[in-house]
């Protein structure tokens, strides 16, 4: 039982910590081999996935590129906004 | 998103491997090289009110803000091509963005000036070994983000907001694009070289 509780509270814990994402927004400006170098040597995708979400962005307007705790994303935010991308914190299930 | 203005002349970097690390190695113009240097410049003057320290009279308490780096407007900047470079973190949410600009915008901005000035500086040194542009891994990225910061600041000078936009066809707007252009296929043989 003490593993179940325990269980229980890892869950929540990391409902609460995960409960933000990293959005990349699409832009005219940005080549899609740049984002894609981005993708590959800031969060360290592997160039199939880098493409894909590449193309999600330049696709759909928007990627997902990251989720986890608040603090973490707005880092993320701050690393693309270095880069020059368009880059913003939303709550996961907004 | 752009594309690299295929068909251009390409700065053909090429990869030198030595003790250092990867050194990218480039054989520029004149032309090209006080082009880029003039841009990147630009961007640093542009932004180096908004990286510097606000005046503190206290000469500890304004020692301590700019070790911190903390600081930034209370909204987005007016000028479009700022207002591109330091953007809102929150899409739709005001008072999350504005607190976040109030901590983050003064050292994003500094990065950006230091990025661009590191640029100039290896220009610089290129200038004075007749063309002959080396550039290190720390300056690598150094470039990227700085030839992305010049290439956006063109785009919002020229009305760039969407895919498809080709800005204003009068005499000076096209060869500001042609410029934008040449600077993506910069970025593009960078990359390439970097694979």
């Amino acid at each position: 039982m003490t593993q179940t509780i325990e269980s229980t509270e890892i869950t929540e814990q990391t409902v609460l910590d995960s409960g933000w994402i990293t959005l990349v927004w699409n832009d005219p400006v940005n080549l899609m081999s740049y984002v894609s170098y981005i993708f590959r040597s800031y969060f360290g995708f592997s160039k199939e996935e880098a493409d894909k979400r590449m193309l999600q962005v330049h696709n759909d307007g928007r990627a997902v590129v990251a989720m986890g705790p608040r603090e973490e994303m707005e880092r993320h935010v701050e690393a693309m906004h270095d880069f020059g991308l368009w880059a913003t914190v939303a709550k996961a299930d907004a | 998103m752009g594309d690299s203005g295929k068909g251009r002349r390409v700065i053909p970097f090429s990869k030198e491997l030595n003790a250092d690390g990867t050194t990218l190695v480039a054989s520029l113009s004149q032309p090209e090289l006080s082009l880029i240097h003039t841009l990147a410049a630009q961007v640093a003057d542009m932004l180096d009110d908004l990286a510097r320290a606000p005046s503190i009279a206290d000469p500890d308490a304004a020692a301590l803000y700019e070790s911190v780096g903390i600081g930034g407007s209370a909204a987005i900047h007016s000028d479009p091509a700022i207002a591109r470079l330091l953007p809102d973190a929150y899409k739709g949410d005001a008072d999350a963005s504005r607190d976040f600009r109030g901590l983050t915008e003064r050292s994003l901005a500094a990065r950006k000036v230091a990025n661009a000035r590191m640029v100039v500086a290896s220009l610089t040194v290129a200038e004075e070994a007749g063309g002959e542009l080396r550039i290190d891994a720390t300056q690598v990225q150094a470039w990227l983000r700085t030839l992305a910061d010049i290439r956006l600041t063109i785009a919002a000078r020229l009305g760039i907001e969407a895919d498809g936009d080709e800005g204003p066809d009068d005499e000076d707007s096209l060869v500001l694009r042609d410029v934008y252009d040449w600077l993506g296929w910069v970025t593009e043989t960078l990359l390439g070289a970097l694979e």
